[in-house]
């Protein structure tokens, strides 16, 4: 073998390895991104009262899997094609402004969009794309808890997650989006494509949806509705966290060559991540606790944190990140409070965290990274075109909820009865319930347990002529004498209690329940007289 | 405003903002160290007077 052929060998053993390492990497951001899903769960059913916390949870595990095959059936394929919609070449053009060839690898029945040998991206871009739709759907499904219904939230969320997320993606979070292509537009870590349009998404629907009864009172204020389990809700946040880095580190690519770019193409690193989502995960837990020292707010706080410093991840300087992240953990509980004084009712807070804190870091980057350079042909960072696309994230995400949320609402779908809401939406929805030992229907008391808590039954007074005799003498203290055969065994002797009676079939002793069909149930004691208790 | 200290990606290294401004970088960098600051005294002026609240229920 000369020499060129070695080369050649060595060259290609390293391409197949960086592709590989590639696959690696998108695959284990996706399974980090379910931490994502888990933290919401906790956190979502947390922050329910109990009624509803089954209800809330089972919201949260549908939408992670109506997500997944409706961004296979269609969004992908949004991604793809719409990044120039809708604008054709002579203007808008509804139609013709999807790219149709572009996106011929991601149609349902595509030769990509399944097992391929030739192909090792498509398969886990998808996968990373498809956990990014459904953080959108579990960011939004937050805020209407306790009262949406669950096809009524089903369908919004899937609106969300494989249709408007995607075509935000599509304009600001593609190399050649038109908004990164006419504006510069800077979101590297998805402030806004995400966190933006969700949490605007969220008061699109929020509005019509109305608040949960009881939230507010007759003259205006409102009510602080607490979750039934505060410590799983702030468990969750933990989580949710935990997923962000699988979040943030799939918003790098691992491009071909073996080099680090942003979304965009930009040469950046691990490294600059790491250092900024640490400081706005700091900054805002502490912004938080400045503020309102309520571990809810600074969970929150160091979510928002990171939403504040996302779009720039890979430029700030970590102090400023820091300093970002802070405002940040601030805006939220200021921006919460805001929206209940309004007669929003956000249960969680989504609106606030995502939405304001989303905006907040495209503005950041706008303010602060002002002049740093694009791809080729991509204009430079600017804060005109950071605030011209956050307001696009904005209305992007606000417009479709409200008028989902309004469609739904005149087909009378969008939310439950007034009775289910007071009774709860488990009793009403789920065939199980949270927390059986503390009540509800359905509950299981074992019967074997019911005997032993009984008082002992009372005997009736003794008649004057059956009172114990007096002691006996001490010469009388000497054992009966042992019976020859059975029909002489004494009924009572001197100085011994009478015998026991035979025995009864006395209800207020041996009642149990009647044996119920449920298979589940402890058998009742049996009735057999030798087992009985005296 | 610019206050990107690249210009191009050829040779970038430090690319964080203000990164031609070691000063501004200092300042920023202070300016969180008080900000640390003034959370954690704000945070004992808070306990002293929950604290005072309690002592005289």
């Amino acid at each position: 073998m000369n020499e060129e052929a070695v080369q050649a060998a060595i060259d290609a053993a390293l391409a197949g390895h960086t592709t590989i390492n590639l696959e690696i990497y998108y695959w284990w951001c996706t399974a980090l991104m379910i931490c994502i899903h888990a933290g919401f769960l906790a956190y979502e059913m947390g922050a329910s009262r109990s009624k509803n916390s089954l209800a809330s949870g089972t919201k949260n595990i549908l939408a992670f899997a109506f997500m997944i095959p409706t961004f296979f059936a269609f969004g992908w394929w949004i991604y793809l094609a719409g990044y120039s919609w809708p604008f054709g070449a002579d203007g808008i053009d509804l139609k013709g402004a999807w790219d149709y060839e572009g996106a011929a690898g991601g149609v349902p029945w595509g030769e990509s969009m399944g097992p391929n040998l030739q192909d090792q991206a498509t398969g886990v871009f998808w996968a990373a794309f498809t956990l990014f739709a459904a953080t959108t759907a579990s960011v939004y499904s937050g805020a209407v808890i306790e009262r949406i219904r669950l096809s009524a939230f089903i369908i919004t969320a899937v609106l969300l997650g494989s249709v408007v997320w995607i075509l935000g993606a599509s304009w600001g979070w593609h190399p050649t989006g038109w908004m990164v292509v006419e504006w510069g537009y800077r979101d590297v870590a998805a402030a806004g494509v995400v966190h933006t349009i969700a949490g605007f998404f969220a008061l699109g629907v929020l509005i019509p949806l109305g608040p949960r009864i009881g939230k507010y009172n007759v003259d205006g204020s409102a009510n602080d509705l607490r979750g039934h389990n505060m410590p799983l809700t702030l468990t969750g946040l933990m989580l949710i966290i935990v997923g962000f880095f699988g979040f943030l580190g799939a918003c790098l690519i691992y491009d071909p060559a073996g080099n680090w770019v942003n979304i965009y193409g930009i040469p950046s690193n691990l490294s600059a991540f790491v250092f900024n989502t640490l400081m706005g995960f700091a900054g805002g837990i502490i912004g938080a606790y400045f503020l309102t020292r309520d571990p809810f707010w600074m969970m929150s706080g160091g979510l928002g944190g990171i939403f504040s410093v996302a779009a720039g991840i890979d430029l700030f300087y970590p102090p400023l990140a820091f300093l970002l992240g802070f405002i940040g953990g601030i805006i939220i509980p200021v921006g919460a409070k805001m929206l209940e004084k309004m007669g929003i009712d956000d249960a969680v807070g989504a609106v606030a965290v995502h939405g304001f804190c989303g905006v907040w870091g495209l503005l950041a980057v706008g303010i602060f990274c002002a002049g740093y350079p694009g791809a080729e042909g991509i204009p430079a960072i600017s804060f005109m075109g950071q605030l011209k696309g956050a307001g696009v994230m904005i209305l992007l995400g606000f417009v479709p909820g409200l008028v989902m949320a309004l469609i739904l609402r005149i087909l009378g779908i969008l939310r439950v009865r007034n009775e289910v809401e007071l009774l709860g939406l488990d009793v009403a929805e789920i065939p199980s319930i949270a927390y059986p030992e503390f009540g509800g229907e359905g509950e299981m008391i074992p019967e074997y347990d019911e005997p032993r808590r009984r008082e002992p039954p009372r005997r009736p007074p003794p008649r004057r002529d059956d009172r114990r005799p007096p002691p006996p003498r001490r010469d009388d203290r000497r054992p009966p004498p042992r019976p020859r055969n059975a029909g002489d065994r004494p009924q009572g002797g001197p100085g011994r209690r009478p015998a026991p009676p035979p025995a009864q079939s006395d209800d207020s002793v041996t009642r149990v329940r009647p044996p119920s069909n449920d298979s589940t149930r402890v058998r009742p004691p049996s009735t057999d007289p030798k087992n009985r208790r005296p | 405003m610019n206050t990107s200290p690249v210009e191009s990606f050829d040779g970038a290294g430090v690319i964080y903002t203000f990164g031609g401004n070691p000063e501004m970088l200092q300042a920023i960098f202070w300016l969180m160290c008080a900000v640390m600051v003034l959370v954690v005294l704000g945070s004992i002026v808070h306990e002293i007077s929950v604290g005072r609240k309690h002592k005289k229920r």
